[in-house]
């Protein structure tokens, strides 16, 4: 028989970590790849060292908070600078977070983060985990300087997320395309380009790269208009990558990707993390997120109710009850087998279907193959 | 300022429809002219500017209220993220919104111009006085009123008549110091008196007396004009560009703040409700508050045959005040839902 990998699939029923609150239907499906490289955990130091104060930086924005020094304009792009990717000061940190929106016809004031938490360091990879309406965008949005938090601190590299620099510093990609629908792809990669200050040379060099990349090199002169949602998907990402940013944000990055855009956004992300960029990234598939992030936070109706590594994540939540164990290189007859063995042990073998990571890996061969 | 923005701006806002129509407007207006006459040509000018001016107003402030909305709700995901602060993308929406309007006024400059054969000396406009406030006038009764004014200028007022008989004669006079100047008209109908003014200092003291006849002869207006010689007549256009930028820049820059608050349609709405309910007021004072007075009322000097005054400070005030009041609005507004509930 040929090498195995061990994966174990383990659904969670975020009904059990929100009583007494129903929830329904919501199921987070969460997969834990038995791999040791997966099981790496960065500490995160929570109350880690911070930017240093600067009396001219402060912003004035009215919170529950106490007032803060924060660093901006040259002050802040020189901590940026001279920022060490391995020290663990927190790029991200963001206390007591309320965010609240207004919905329906007399507004009623829905609230989707309630007052969070959270902490990431420099060069960490965390990934948001949690079911459709449980407030991740929302987060990303806040941390972009696209949304305004309700009460609450936020702060990205030590200063607010509307500084300059720090809005110079983030590249988001958000979960739908605003970008412009009557210009060229990379007409709009110019345009961010000029906004962000870059280069004009530099900026059409990159451009075409990132766009070499994401596969979309052949369509560049046509409008986003026409893209499909994978191609959009596709360009969301090369625009949040076009100035090489510091920290990336990321809203469902591979949501409506086919295979082959999967494993260009894999790549262009690995490089993004060797450069020592920041990333957080959304998705309420785990499979998206359990190989990349050293970290997980899952929300739930705006409340980290979970976070750690991928197995501290299943261990913390204390739901290991349902498994489905995946292997590759098994004939008919030992899926069989294995179906006898788990009836002979009070056990149902639930489905067997062929792993997603294959088909991108199957991309990957073509496409080497392809290369002179 | 930046200029790929400002490019999205004037592509959003003049649509490749408005080329067509301007162009059209274009072949009808040098079709249709064929008289060299100083009255033909002023009229040829005055309505291919009319046609343009209302066109491109209609065209461009609902198209920058759209421009505006866009940016605010649809395309925040990537506005918002921009390190440009508000104001200077209002600027540069506003650039752009204006670039497009640039490119229609020097089109229609051309189509005017190409329309109005007549290019002879003309009088240009330097200003207005007021004229008297009892502006009916009664057989042998006359008004008196003073204006400042320099030698060299001309003084002209409108005048009408109630025709309980066919015509009246009147004489207008004009003195300063020890020079007097005078004209004489037979008023039959609503026609226009101008006279030169005496040299000397101080203020001018003029006096308009109805000599004879039955009609009854009204003052028109509030004002009256001052005028200078003009070397061509082809420098109108150049002034109603002028009036015709000022007025949109006002217009669409009220556009653009409103919308991220209002929406496109009430936008464009509220903003273009502003001039015509100045219009439709009538008042000097309206004219003057309203964005686009001054340019209706250029249009109307441009229909005499004269050269319309360039842009007023007041005029001026008035559309860096409403682009102040927009670019306001356009920075509390835009991306409004961001700031939650």
């Amino acid at each position: 028989m040929a090498s195995l990998e061990l994966r174990i699939r383990t659904h969670i029923d975020l009904a059990q970590l929100v009583a007494p609150r129903d929830l329904g239907a919501r199921e987070l499906s969460l997969e834990i790849f038995a791999q040791p490289a997966a099981a790496r955990r960065v500490e995160h130091q929570r109350d880690g060292a911070r930017a240093p104060a600067i009396e001219e930086g402060h912003h004035g924005r009215e919170d529950s908070a106490p007032a803060q020094h924060l660093p901006s304009g040259g002050a802040l792009r020189q901590t940026l600078a001279t920022m060490d990717p391995s020290e663990s000061l927190p790029v991200i940190d963001v206390r007591g977070l309320v965010r609240s929106y207004r919905r329906g016809f007399w507004g009623r004031a829905h609230v989707a983060l309630h007052g969070l938490d959270l902490a990431i360091a420099s060069g960490e990879c965390v990934g948001l985990i949690g079911p459709n309406g449980s407030g991740k965008s929302t987060l990303l949005r806040v941390l972009a300087a696209i949304d305004e938090p309700d009460s609450g601190q936020v702060r990205v590299f030590g200063a607010d997320p509307d500084a300059r620099a720090t809005r110079l510093a983030t590249g988001f990609c958000p979960e739908d395309s605003p970008y412009p629908t009557e210009l060229r792809a990379r007409d709009v990669l110019a345009l961010l380009g000029s906004l962000r200050r870059m280069e004009h040379a530099a900026c059409e060099r990159r451009a075409a790269e990132l766009l070499e990349r994401v596969g979309l090199a052949h369509v560049a002169r046509e409008r986003l208009g026409r893209f499909s949602r994978g191609m959009l998907r596709r360009f969301c990402i090369a625009a949040a990558l076009l100035h090489e940013p510091k920290l990336l944000l990321l809203d469902e990055p591979t949501a409506g990707l086919d295979a082959q855009g999967f494993a260009a956004i894999e790549s262009l992300l690995d490089e993004a993390r060797a450069r020592g960029t920041t990333l957080l990234v959304s998705s309420h598939l785990l499979s998206d997120l359990h190989q990349r992030c050293e970290r997980l936070v899952a929300l739930v109706d705006g409340r980290i109710v979970a976070q750690g590594d991928a197995h501290t994540l299943a261990a913390s939540l204390g739901v290991a009850a349902r498994l489905e164990l995946c292997f590759e290189g098994l004939d008919a007859d030992s899926i069989a087998e294995l179906r006898r063995v788990a009836q002979a042990r009070g056990a149902r073998l639930v489905g067997v279907q062929p792993a997603q990571s294959n088909l991108v890996e199957l991309y990957r061969r073509g496409a080497a193959a392809r290369r002179p | 300022m930046n200029l790929r923005l400002a490019a999205l701006a004037v592509r959003r806002v003049a649509p490749w429809w408005l080329a067509l129509a301007l162009a059209l407007v274009g072949v009808l207006a040098a079709s249709s002219a064929a008289s060299s006459l100083p009255a033909a040509s002023a009229l040829a000018r005055q309505g291919v500017w009319s046609v343009l001016a209302l066109l491109a107003t209609l065209t461009f402030v609902p198209r920058a209220a759209g421009l505006a909305a866009r940016f605010s709700s649809l395309e925040f995901g990537w506005v918002g993220a921009q390190p440009l602060s508000r104001a200077r993308w209002f600027a540069t929406c506003l650039a752009g919104s204006l670039a497009a309007a640039l490119a229609v006024c020097a089109l229609a400059a051309t189509l005017a111009e190409s329309s109005a054969r007549f290019d002879g000396a003309s009088l240009r406009e330097v200003g207005l006085a007021g004229v008297a406030e009892r502006g009916v006038l009664d057989l042998r009764e006359s008004v008196r009123w003073s204006v400042e004014a320099e030698a060299g200028e001309t003084l002209r007022v409108e005048l009408s008549c109630v025709n309980i008989e066919p015509t009246a004669e009147v004489e207008w006079r004009a003195r300063r110091g020890g020079e007097q100047r005078r004209v004489r008209a037979t008023i039959s109908r609503p026609q226009a008196l101008e006279l030169a003014v005496p040299a000397g200092v101080g203020p001018v003291e003029l006096e308009l007396e109805r000599t004879s006849g039955g009609a009854l002869v009204v003052l028109s207006g509030e004002r009256m004009q001052r005028l200078v010689p003009c070397g061509s007549s082809r420098s109108a256009s150049l002034a109603l560009a002028c009036h015709a930028l000022l007025a949109w820049s006002a217009l669409m820059a009220l556009a653009l703040g409103l919308a991220p608050w209002i929406g496109t349609r009430l936008a464009a709405a509220l903003a273009l409700v502003v001039p015509l309910a100045a219009w439709l007021a009538g008042s000097a004072f309206a004219d003057d508050i309203s964005p686009t007075g001054a340019l209706v009322r250029a249009l109307e000097v441009a229909g005499r045959g004269l050269v319309p005054a360039l842009p007023s400070l007041a005029e001026v005030a008035c559309a860096a005040a409403c682009s102040a009041v927009g670019c306001v609005l356009f920075v509390r507004g835009l991306g409004r839902e961001r700031g939650g509930a």
